[in-house]
C-alpha cells in the first residue's frame, strides 16, 4: 500500500510480518464488529427485543452472557445488534469526508486563489463553531433522528478534513515532482487526483479512520443523551443511558456497550494511525 | 489548523557580496519587517473575527427560525395554543417585521446584555447562564490546564524513551484516552469508585466548599482524561521531530548539557505545534462538560443545555450556544497571542496566519 | 605546535555498523575499519562522495551516532579512549574538547533562541557565575572573532539573518568552550561561491589563530586542498588514500583519488569529454571482501577482487590501498593530465547568434511583497540561446537565475517583456496536429537540481514517461517502444522502465528527468542546477551525457548554475547574471579568461584553489 519503498531485497512476506499484533487485533475486532452487523441475528438465538419479564436486569447467566437489562432483554443480543449502527453511520460520515475532503481540499489546495481563499474562510467559520453541541441543538429542535445526526456530523466534520488535506496537498504542489508534471502538460485533473491524490493517500485513510472514530463517539454520544437513535432500537450509546440506571443490579448492561464504544473506536485509531505512521517512516527512509 | 504554521525557509540565500544587500528571496520571505508591532498583530488579528462573530449570531438568531412550526411554536415550547395567543406572540416578539430587522432588534437586545426569558424556568437567560457558568469554567480550566500539564510530561518522557516500555505505554494511554468518549468513562468510574469501591461522591455538587471540591474530583479527571490522549500524541510527536532537528544535534555536539537541551531547545521548539493542538483542546473540553455534567449532575451550562434542550428552551439554548462560540473565540484570540510570546517570528510576520 | 609527538586524535580500525542489535533490522556497515592520525594544531580533510560514511565517521568521534549505530575499535583522545567513556563524561568533553559544526546554517541554530544566547549557553561555567553584562560582552567579543562586528547582532534571531552570517554564528557557538579540536562537516556547501571562500578563509584564520586541531569533512577535493595540509580519501566506508594535500594533487596512488581529481571539471580550459568513471558508489556491504573501487576501476584484476585490501605505507607520510599501485604509478602519474583532452572545437564558439530558437527581451519579474515592497527578481533580461547552442546562465542564489527558468516554462508570469520560442520548420516526429496550439511552456522544458524530488515516488519512471508521451498526444499503440527508445537515448536499461524512483540513484533519476524532458520534443531545454546535487563521478557522467545528447539531435540547452568550472564544459557562451541582471555575456572563455565586470572577477576568485595554486595566481 505504501510505494515510495519497495526495495528490492525486501521480500513479500516481511511486510505482514511488521504489522504488530496490538494493529493486528485491532483489525480483528473492526472485522468482529463487521460480520456482527452483517450476520448478527445468526449469532445470536435470543431477539434483541424479546423482554422477558421474570429475568430483569439479571447479572450474566448461561443463557444471558451478559445478563439483561432493565426491560428483560438479552444484553449480548444488543450488543450484537447494536454494531449496525455503530457501523452505518460512521461510515457515511467517514466517507463523505474522505471523499468531500479529497475533492475539495486538493482542488482548493492546488489551484490556490479565489478558489482557495472561498474555501478557507467557510471552513474557518465552522471551525469556530463547537461541531457537537450545533448537533445536539439542530437535531432536538428538529426533532430528527438518526440519519439527520449522520447528515449533519457529515456536513460539520469536513472541515477539518479539508483543512488537513488542503495543507497536505500544499506541501505536495511546491515539490519537483508535480511543477514538472504541470510543464510536461499532463492534465491539470491527472496531477492533482492521480499524482498528488496518490501520495496523500496515507493520509487521507489515516483521515478516514479519525472521522470513523469521532464520529462513532459522536453518535453515541447523541444517543446518550436521547438523541439521534429512537428509543427502543438496539445502539450503544441508548444502552448506556438506559443502563445507567440499573448499574447496582447488572453493570454489565451498561459497561458492555461503553467497552464496544472504546474497543472499536481504540482499533480503528490504531488502524489509522499504522498507516499513518508507516508512510512517514517510509519517507524518512528514502 | 497545521497548515497556519507556515515556518518555510526562505531559499537558500546569502548577501550579495558586493553590495551587502540581502537575496531576494530572503527579502521576500521576511515580508512584514520588524516595524509590526504585537499591538498591530493583536489588532489584525482581532479584526479578523468580526466577520466570524457576525455568522455565528446569524447562526444563532436563525435557530429559532428552524424549529418545526416556526419562531411561535418555539417559543411556546409545545404548549397548546389558538389563533388569538400566536397573533399576541407575533406582535409582542415583533415577528411579523422582517427577518433583517427582526435580526437587528435581536442583536440590541444581546449587546445589551439581554437574551431573552426562559420558557421553562421564566427567569432571564442571562442570568441562568451566570448562576451557571462558573463550575462549568473551573472543570474546563482544571481539565484543560491537568491535560496540557500530563500531556506534556507524558509526551516528553515518551519520545525521551522512544521505542522502550515507558513511550509504549504512554502512547496505549494516548490511543486509549482519545478513543474512549467521557461519558463511557465517566461511568466506568461511576462504577468502579462509587459501586465496587466507594470512596468518592458522584453525584450532584453538595454543600459547602470542602464538599464542592470533593464533588468535583471524579467530573474533573473524566474531563482531564478526554483531551489527555490527544495532547500526549501531539506533545510526544512534535517533541520527537525536535530531538531530529539539526540543531538538537548541533547543541549535543558543543556540550550543551542535556537538560538545557530538553529545556530550552525541544520543550520551548515544542510549544509551538502543542499550542496550535490548543484550539481543538478547548471544544474537545467544552464538548466533554455536555456528557460529564450529565452523568455527574452538575448544575452547570452542559447541564442546562440538555435541559434546555429537552424542554425546548429556544432563547436558553440561543445564549448557550452564543456564549459558547464566544468562550471558544476568546480562546483562540489568547492562543494567538500566546503564539507571539513563544515564538518570535510570529511577530515579524513569518508566519501567515 | 608539530613539536608534539602525542597525537591529538587516533583512529584504530574504526567500524560503524547501524541496525546492530534490532529485532527485524538489517545489519549495514557504514565504515569497514578506519584509521587516521590528527596532530594538535594539524588541519586534515575527509573527502568522500555521498555515502562514502564520511559524517559518520564525525559523529562517531563525538559519540553522537544515532541510537541504533554502534561504533567499535578504539577512537583515542588526547591518550583517552572515547567509546569507553560514559555518556556524562562524553558531555563534557563535547565541546570543550571536541566540537562539531554541521552542513546547514539554515537549520543549525534554534530559531527560538538569540544569537548571543547560542555562544553564551556554551561558555564554560557560564551561567550563574558571570554577570549578564559581562556575558553579553563577552558573546560581541566571540562574534567579532568570527568577522560579525556589529554587537546588533547578539540580539538577533537566526532567521533575521542571512545563511553566511548564520554559519558564523553556528562557527562563534562551536567556538564558545574552546576546544582543542573541530570537526567541520561540509561547513561551506550549503553556501554560495562568494560566501564559501569568506568562511573557508575564517576557518583556516581562526584554526591557525587558535592552534587547534581541524578536521575538514567534505566532498569537494577543492575544498579540501585549499584548507587542509592532509587528506584522506574515503570511498565505501574505507580509507583509500592518505597524502599531504599537495601531493595528492600533483599525483594520486590511488585509481579512486584519480577519479575524484580528473572528474572535478577544470575552469581553464573546456574538454572534448569528461574523464567518466562508471556506475554509483556502492555500499559497503556489497564490496566488503574486496577493493571496494574494483567494480569501478580500469585496473582492476582478480587479485584486487580476491580481498579487502590494506592502506600501506608507500613513502613517508603516504599511504594507499591500492594493491597495484607500484604496477600502475606512472599510469596513475600521467592520467591526472592525459585524461584531460582539450575540445579543439571550444574556442570558435560565435559571439553573435545568427539562427536564435529562444529570444527574450526585456524581461522583468516583479514580486510583491505583503507591505508593498516591490522586490526586481529580475530586470529588463535580454538574452538568445541559437538553434542547437548551449548557453550558460550563471549566477548565486538571488540573482534572478531560477526565476527567469521558472518564467521560461510557465510557473511563473514575468510583470514585463517578451519571451519567444521559433519552432523548427521541420518539425513533424510523432506529435499530433494539435502541437501547434502548444503553449509556450511546452516547447521548452526544465529538468531540475533535485532529481529526488522531481519524480513521483509513487509511479514507475515508465508509466511517468509514458503518461508524458500520451500527455503530449503521442500515439498510443507506439508507447512502450518510444519509453524504451528515450531510456536508450540517456544510457538507461530498458529494464529500469519498471523501477520506483526510490530505487534508483540520484544520477539515474536524472536521467530518468531528462528522458522526461525529451518525451516532450522542447526546442529548447533549461537545465537548472542539474548536478549540483550529484556527486561528482556521476556528475561528470550526466555532464557528458548532455554533451552527447546535444551533438546527436541537435538540441538547444539554456545551462543555470552557479559553478563556473561546470559551465565552462557544457556551454558554448554565457551570461553572468547577479541582482536580477545580466552584467556580462559572450563566449564562455573569454567570459571566464577575461572577466570585465567586478563580480564576474568575484566569482572566479572565490573557486577554492590549493595553497600552492593560490600563490601562483598571486
Amino acid at each position: 500500500m505504501i510505494a515510495p519503498v519497495t526495495l528490492p531485497h525486501r521480500r513479500l512476506g516481511s511486510r505482514f510480518a511488521r504489522i504488530p499484533i496490538l494493529v493486528a487485533l485491532a483489525w480483528l475486532f473492526v472485522l468482529a464488529s463487521l460480520v456482527a452487523a452483517l450476520f448478527g441475528h445468526l449469532i445470536t438465538h435470543i431477539s434483541p427485543s424479546a423482554q422477558d419479564p421474570f429475568s430483569i436486569a439479571t447479572l450474566p447467566t448461561g443463557t444471558h452472557l451478559l445478563g439483561t437489562d432493565g426491560l428483560g432483554r438479552d444484553v449480548f443480543s444488543r450488543v450484537v445488534a447494536g454494531s449496525t449502527s455503530a457501523l452505518v453511520g460512521p461510515l457515511v460520515v467517514a466517507c463523505s469526508g474522505f471523499l468531500l475532503s479529497g475533492l475539495v481540499g486538493i482542488w482548493a489546495g492546488y489551484s490556490g486563489g479565489l478558489v482557495d481563499t472561498i474555501t478557507m474562510r467557510i471552513v474557518d467559520f465552522m471551525f469556530a463553531l463547537p461541531g457537537l453541541l450545533i448537533t445536539i441543538v439542530v437535531v432536538t429542535l428538529v426533532q430528527g433522528g438518526y440519519w439527520l445526526a449522520v447528515g449533519i456530523l457529515c456536513v460539520l466534520n469536513v472541515q477539518g478534513d479539508i483543512r488537513l488535506i488542503r495543507s497536505a496537498t500544499l506541501a505536495q504542489r511546491a515539490l519537483p515532482y508535480v511543477e514538472a508534471e504541470r510543464i510536461t502538460g499532463i492534465p491539470r485533473w491527472r496531477i492533482m487526483y492521480r499524482h498528488i491524490g496518490r501520495n496523500i493517500l496515507p493520509i487521507l485513510l489515516a483521515d478516514f479512520a479519525i472521522d470513523f472514530a469521532g464520529a462513532l463517539v459522536a453518535l453515541a454520544g447523541l444517543a446518550f443523551l436521547g438523541l439521534g437513535a429512537q428509543p427502543g432500537t438496539a445502539d450503544w450509546g441508548l444502552m448506556l443511558t438506559e443502563n445507567e440506571q440499573i448499574l447496582f443490579q447488572n453493570p454489565w448492561a451498561a459497561l458492555a456497550p461503553g467497552l464496544a464504544i472504546v474497543v472499536l473506536a481504540t482499533s480503528v485509531n490504531l488502524i489509522g494511525d499504522f498507516i499513518y505512521e508507516r508512510r512517514r517512516a517510509a519517507s524518512v527512509e528514502r | 489548523m497545521p497548515d497556519t504554521l507556515e515556518q518555510t525557509e526562505g531559499a537558500r540565500q546569502e548577501p550579495g557580496a558586493l553590495t551587502g544587500a540581502r537575496g531576494i528571496a530572503w527579502r521576500l520571505g521576511r515580508r512584514a519587517g520588524s516595524e509590526q508591532t504585537l499591538a498591530s498583530y493583536a489588532l489584525r488579528r482581532v479584526l479578523l473575527l468580526i466577520p466570524l462573530v457576525f455568522v455565528v449570531t446569524v447562526v444563532v438568531f436563525l435557530l429559532s427560525s428552524i424549529v418545526p412550526g416556526g419562531p411561535v411554536a418555539a417559543l411556546l415550547g409545545g404548549h397548546a395554543t389558538n389563533t388569538a395567543t400566536v397573533n399576541a406572540i407575533r406582535a409582542r416578539y415583533h415577528l411579523n417585521d422582517s427577518l433583517f430587522s427582526q435580526y437587528i432588534a435581536w442583536v440590541g437586545q444581546v449587546l445589551h446584555g439581554n437574551l431573552g426569558t426562559s420558557i421553562y424556568t421564566s427567569q432571564p437567560v442571562s442570568q441562568e447562564i451566570l448562576n451557571r457558568l462558573p463550575v462549568t469554567l473551573i472543570l474546563n480550566a482544571v481539565a484543560i490546564v491537568v491535560s496540557i500539564i500530563v500531556g506534556v510530561s507524558l509526551g516528553m518522557v515518551a519520545a525521551r524513551f522512544r521505542g522502550g516500555r515507558v513511550d509504549r505505554i504512554a502512547v496505549g494511554i494516548s490511543i486509549v484516552t482519545s478513543s474512549a468518549p467521557s461519558y463511557v468513562l465517566a461511568i466506568a468510574l461511576v462504577y468502579l469508585l462509587a459501586i465496587k469501591y466507594p470512596i468518592l461522591p458522584v453525584e450532584g455538587l453538595g454543600t459547602g466548599l470542602s464538599s464542592e471540591a470533593e464533588h468535583l474530583i471524579l467530573p474533573a479527571i473524566v474531563m482531564a482524561l478526554a483531551p489527555l490522549g490527544f495532547v500526549t500524541k501531539i506533545a510526544r510527536a512534535a517533541m520527537l521531530e525536535q530531538l531530529s532537528t539539526d540543531y538538537v544535534a548541533f547543541a549535543r555536539a558543543r556540550g550543551i548539557p542535556r537538560r538545557r537541551i530538553y529545556l530550552r531547545y525541544v520543550l520551548r521548539n515544542a510549544l509551538v505545534p502543542i499550542l496550535t493542538a490548543s484550539g481543538l483542546l478547548i471544544v474537545t473540553a467544552l464538548t466533554a462538560t455536555v456528557f460529564v455534567e450529565d452523568v455527574f449532575g452538575i448544575p452547570g451550562l452542559g447541564g442546562l443545555l440538555v435541559d434546555a434542550v429537552e424542554n425546548t428552551d429556544i432563547p436558553v439554548i440561543q445564549g448557550l450556544v452564543l456564549v459558547t462560540a464566544i468562550w471558544v473565540v476568546i480562546a483562540n484570540i489568547l492562543i494567538d497571542l500566546l503564539y507571539v510570546v513563544i515564538d518570535p517570528r510570529v511577530s515579524f510576520g513569518r508566519l501567515s496566519t | 605546535m608539530a613539536t608534539h609527538d602525542a597525537p591529538l586524535l587516533e583512529l584504530e580500525n574504526v567500524r560503524v555498523e547501524s541496525g546492530a542489535g534490532r529485532r527485524g533490522g538489517q545489519r549495514r556497515t557504514i565504515l569497514t575499519g578506519v584509521d587516521l592520525r590528527l596532530m594538535p594544531g594539524e588541519t586534515v580533510g575527509i573527502v568522500g562522495e555521498s555515502g562514502s560514511g564520511k559524517s559518520m565517521l564525525a559523529k562517531a568521534v563525538a559519540r553522537l551516532l544515532p541510537p541504533n549505530v554502534t561504533a567499535s575499535g578504539r577512537i583515542t583522545y588526547r591518550g583517552t579512549e572515547l567509546l569507553s567513556q560514559s555518556d556524562r563524561s562524553m558531555e563534557r568533553l563535547r565541546g570543550s574538547g571536541i566540537a562539531l559544526l554541521y552542513q546547514d546554517p539554515f537549520t543549525m541554530l534554534n530559531p527560538l533562541l538569540r544569537v548571543g544566547d547560542h555562544i553564551t549557553e556554551g561558555l564554560a561555567g557560564a551561567q550563574g557565575r558571570r554577570s549578564r553584562r559581562a556575558l553579553r560582552d563577552e558573546a560581541v567579543r566571540r562574534l567579532a572573532e568570527v568577522g560579525i562586528d556589529n554587537p546588533d547582532v547578539a540580539r538577533k534571531y537566526p532567521f533575521q539573518l542571512s545563511g553566511g552570517m548564520r554559519q558564523r554564528v553556528a562557527l562563534a557557538a562551536a567556538l564558545a568552550r574552546d576546544p582543542d579540536l573541530l570537526i567541520a562537516d561540509e561547513p561551506s556547501t550549503a553556501l554560495d561561491v562568494t560566501t564559501q571562500a569568506q568562511i573557508l578563509a575564517l576557518l583556516q584564520s581562526i584554526q591557525a589563530a587558535r592552534g587547534m586541531g581541524l578536521i575538514m569533512i567534505t566532498h569537494d577535493l577543492r575544498v579540501a586542498f585549499s584548507v587542509c595540509s592532509r587528506v584522506y580519501v574515503l570511498y565505501a566506508g574505507s580509507v583509500l588514500e592518505s597524502a599531504p594535500a599537495a601531493a595528492l594533487a600533483r599525483e594520486p596512488l590511488h585509481p579512486y583519488s584519480l577519479t575524484l581529481l580528473v572528474s572535478d571539471p577544470p575552469i581553464d580550459r573546456t574538454l572534448a569529454a569528461l574523464p567518466v568513471t562508471e556506475g554509483n558508489v556502492p555500499t559497503p556491504d556489497s564490496v566488503a571482501d574486496m577493493c571496494g573501487f574494483a567494480p569501478r576501476c580500469t585496473w582492476a584484476t582478480a587479485e584486487c577482487r580476491a580481498a579487502l585490501p590494506p592502506l600501506v605505507d608507500i613513502e613517508p607520510g603516504r599511504r594507499s590501498a591500492c594493491v597495484r599501485v607500484s604496477e600502475i604509478r606512472g599510469e596513475l602519474r600521467r592520467s591526472t593530465t592525459a585524461l584531460l583532452v582539450e575540445d579543439p572545437a571550444a574556442s570558435d564558439a560565435a559571439a553573435a547568434v545568427a539562427d536564435p530558437v529562444l529570444r527574450i527581451r526585456e524581461l522583468s519579474k516583479t514580486f510583491t511583497g505583503r507591505h508593498g515592497r516591490d522586490v526586481h527578481a529580475l530586470r529588463k533580461v535580454s538574452l538568445d540561446v541559437g538553434r542547437n547552442e548551449s548557453v550558460g546562465l550563471v549566477g548565486e542564489s538571488g540573482s534572478g537565475k531560477s526565476t527567469l527558468a521558472r518564467c521560461l516554462v510557465g510557473l511563473e508570469t514575468a510583470t514585463s517583456g517578451t519571451i519567444e520560442v521559433v519552432e523548427r520548420s521541420d518539425r513533424s516526429g510523432g506529435t499530433s496536429g494539435g502541437a501547434r496550439e502548444q503553449a509556450l511552456h511546452k516547447r521548452v522544458q526544465l529538468v531540475f537540481q533535485d532529481p529526488y524530488s522531481s519524480l513521483d515516488p509513487t509511479q514507475t519512471v515508465g508509466d511517468a514517461i509514458r503518461e508524458t508521451l500520451r500527455a503530449n498526444g503521442y500515439d498510443r499503440t507506439a508507447l512502450a517502444a518510444r519509453a524504451a527508445e528515450l531510456f536508450d537515448q540517456v544510457g538507461l536499461p530498458a529494464s529500469y522502465l519498471r523501477r520506483l524512483p526510490a530505487t534508483l540513484s540520484g544520477g539515474e533519476r536524472q536521467r530518468v528527468a531528462i528522458a522526461r524532458a525529451l518525451a516532450v520534443e522542447p526546442e529548447v531545454i533549461v537545465f537548472d542546477e542539474p548536478v549540483s546535487a550529484l556527486d561528482v563521478s556521476v556528475q561528470a557522467q550526466v555532464l557528458n551525457l548532455l554533451k552527447t545528447l546535444r551533438r546527436e539531435f541537435g538540441l538547444s540547452y539554456l545551462f543555470i548554475s552557479h559553478d563556473l568550472a561546470v559551465v565552462r564544459q557544457v556551454v558554448d557562451r554565457v551570461y553572468v547574471c547577479y541582482r536580477g541582471e545580466i552584467v556580462e555575456q559572450g563566449a564562455v572563455g573569454e567570459v571566464l579568461e577575461k572577466p570585465n565586470h567586478e563580480y564576474t572577477k568575484q566569482l572566479i576568485a572565490s573557486i577554492p584553489r590549493a595553497a600552492d595554486e593560490a600563490a601562483e595566481v598571486a
